[in-house]
């Protein structure tokens, strides 16, 4: 990704939620050493127990929890939408774009590189067979 | 707490006004719910006002209740606004019952005012608060339930005809409330075949933009006393709740139940001795997730109620009689008070063709909101028969 193109996060957290790491996306969480509790994007406090969190890098890969096709998405995104909701293996939920049509919930997916609106740098999961 | 009684209700029929104003819509349901007290502007001690993209729309993040009540001709009295997603108008009312509740003063208003129908991106889905990470991915509220609802048909085998039953009992409710945004009776058929807005909810599946507002008078039982108020309605509870973040399952709502056992538990009742209530069905799925949530029946089998007609009038227990915010409409901050405003006229027995016979006990539920995947604010409120 070029440094010059629009992130989807630019100005909206303090620090990067997301890199990509080959043809694979890490999403950048964090987690609590006293409970346990992962986190993503990135948080100071444990909403669980109220801990300071430290940062980890997530792999990016989770369990489709389910999946929906806007037909009328957002402003800035063309055409039919396909989104999920998805936990990581390590535990935090992400709402985000799917790239398979007609997925089985419960599937095998990982992050990947994909479009925001207007096109910006983001992710998406991608269905892996596993 | 001490007792807290609605002693009268006002709102304007729900649609889409664009040539009126907030201002004039306000005052409108003010008015009325004055007139149906039987007190003066005078009468009034405090005021709460529930709205929710007044700010984005008209430019008055602030001072809506002011601006309403000034235009109604109520001065001086302490007002604020509330903001809490499409829960404001029910967090509002919950102000003016805590400051009833608590002594403070004798008689509140609380008012609900939107006018949603100026958006300048008429067509699409409406955006939510505080969602702008997930927004630069594609979020919208009709994404969030149309997961939830495909996590429901996954675990139940519930199919989409069943969900589609919601839109055509509410409305069928709607076309009895001459309030009411959407009269027209509509058919299965209709609901599936509308536009898909997100798989696998269609455009009738969804509810309206709405403009309108509702306003409701809450007396201590001194002030019903002394100013000889009748037909009053007591409220037995109120709660509010918000989100628990523990990414549960997304076909139910953990805050609804939070909030429903915390209505439950103050006014001393359940779930089986409600007799009306009017919950927050913004889309077909809601209704039926928000039936078992609110413990009106087992888990994951919520559908059977809409199927059997237990939630239509003339059913077990008579849901979204008002035409629900599918039908009667939903514009934002007023809904919680609507919801109030259709549960105080079943209690009455003033609900005409739509009245629920013996009607005793009725429960309101607004939820609205999301915080990362997890919605934000619940509000239920109790109400009986005095």
């Amino acid at each position: 990704m070029s440094s010059e193109s629009k992130r989807i996060d630019d100005g909206l957290e303090a620090a990067p939620v997301f890199e990509a790491a080959g043809p694979e996306v890490r999403l950048l969480g964090s987690e609590c050493p006293r409970c346990g509790a992962v986190a993503f994007p990135r948080r100071e406090v444990c909403v669980r127990c109220a801990g300071p969190h430290r940062p980890r890098e997530l792999s990016g890969a989770g369990r489709l929890h389910s999946w929906t096709r806007l037909a009328n998405p957002p402003h800035g995104f063309d055409g039919e939408l396909r989104y999920g909701c998805v936990d990581l293996v390590e535990g935090p939920r992400v709402l985000a774009p799917v790239a398979d049509a007609e997925p089985a919930i419960g599937v095998a997916v990982q992050a990947v590189p994909g479009a925001g609106r207007h096109g910006a740098d983001g992710f998406r999961f991608e269905v892996r067979d596993a | 707490m001490r007792e807290v009684f609605v002693a009268g209700i006002g709102m304007t029929p729900f649609g889409r006004f664009p040539d009126t104003t907030i201002e004039a819509l306000g005052r409108q349901a003010i008015l009325a719910a004055l007139e149906d007290a039987g007190i003066g502007q005078n009468d009034v001690e405090v005021a709460y006002a529930g709205h929710a993209r007044t700010g984005r729309l008209h430019k008055r993040e602030n001072g809506v209740g002011q601006l309403c009540c000034w235009s109604a001709g109520i001065r001086e009295i302490p007002i604020a606004g509330v903001g809490n997603f499409c829960a404001s108008g029910s967090t509002a009312l919950r102000e003016t019952w805590m400051a009833v509740g608590s002594g403070l003063y004798d008689v509140g208003l609380a008012i609900g005012v939107e006018q949603l129908s100026k958006r300048p991106e008429g067509g699409q889905p409406l955006t939510s608060d505080g969602m702008e990470l997930e927004g630069e991915l594609g979020f919208t509220p009709p994404a969030f339930f149309a997961l939830a609802a495909r996590r429901y048909m996954h675990t139940t085998g519930v199919d989409p005809a069943v969900l589609a039953q919601v839109a055509v009992k509410n409305r069928r409710h709607a076309s009895l409330n001459p309030y009411a945004q959407y009269r027209s009776p509509i058919t299965l058929g209709e609901v599936l075949g509308s536009p898909m807005v997100a798989d696998p909810l269609t455009r009738l599946s969804c509810c309206p933009t709405s403009d309108g507002a509702a306003a409701a008078i809450l007396v201590s039982r001194e002030a019903a006393e002394r100013l000889e108020l009748d037909r009053l309605v007591r409220v037995l509870s109120s709660s509010l709740a918000s989100g628990g973040y523990r990414g549960d399952d997304i076909a139910h709502l953990d805050l609804d139940h939070r909030a429903a056992l915390a209505a439950y538990e103050m006014a001393d009742v359940g779930p089986e001795d409600v007799d009306v209530a009017e919950v927050h069905d913004a889309f077909t799925i809601c209704e039926i997730i928000h039936y078992e949530d609110l413990g009106f029946c087992p888990m994951w089998e919520g559908a059977a109620m809409v199927q059997s007609g237990d939630s239509s009038l003339g059913g077990r227990l008579p849901v979204s009689t008002s035409g629900g915010l599918l039908s009667r409409g939903h514009p934002l901050g007023a809904t919680g008070i609507a919801q109030a405003h259709e549960v105080v006229t079943q209690l009455r027995g003033e609900a005409g063709e739509r009245q629920v016979e013996g009607a005793r006990i009725g429960l309101t539920h607004c939820v609205g909101g999301f915080v990362t995947s997890d919605a934000a604010a619940s509000a239920v409120h109790i109400l009986a028969a005095a």
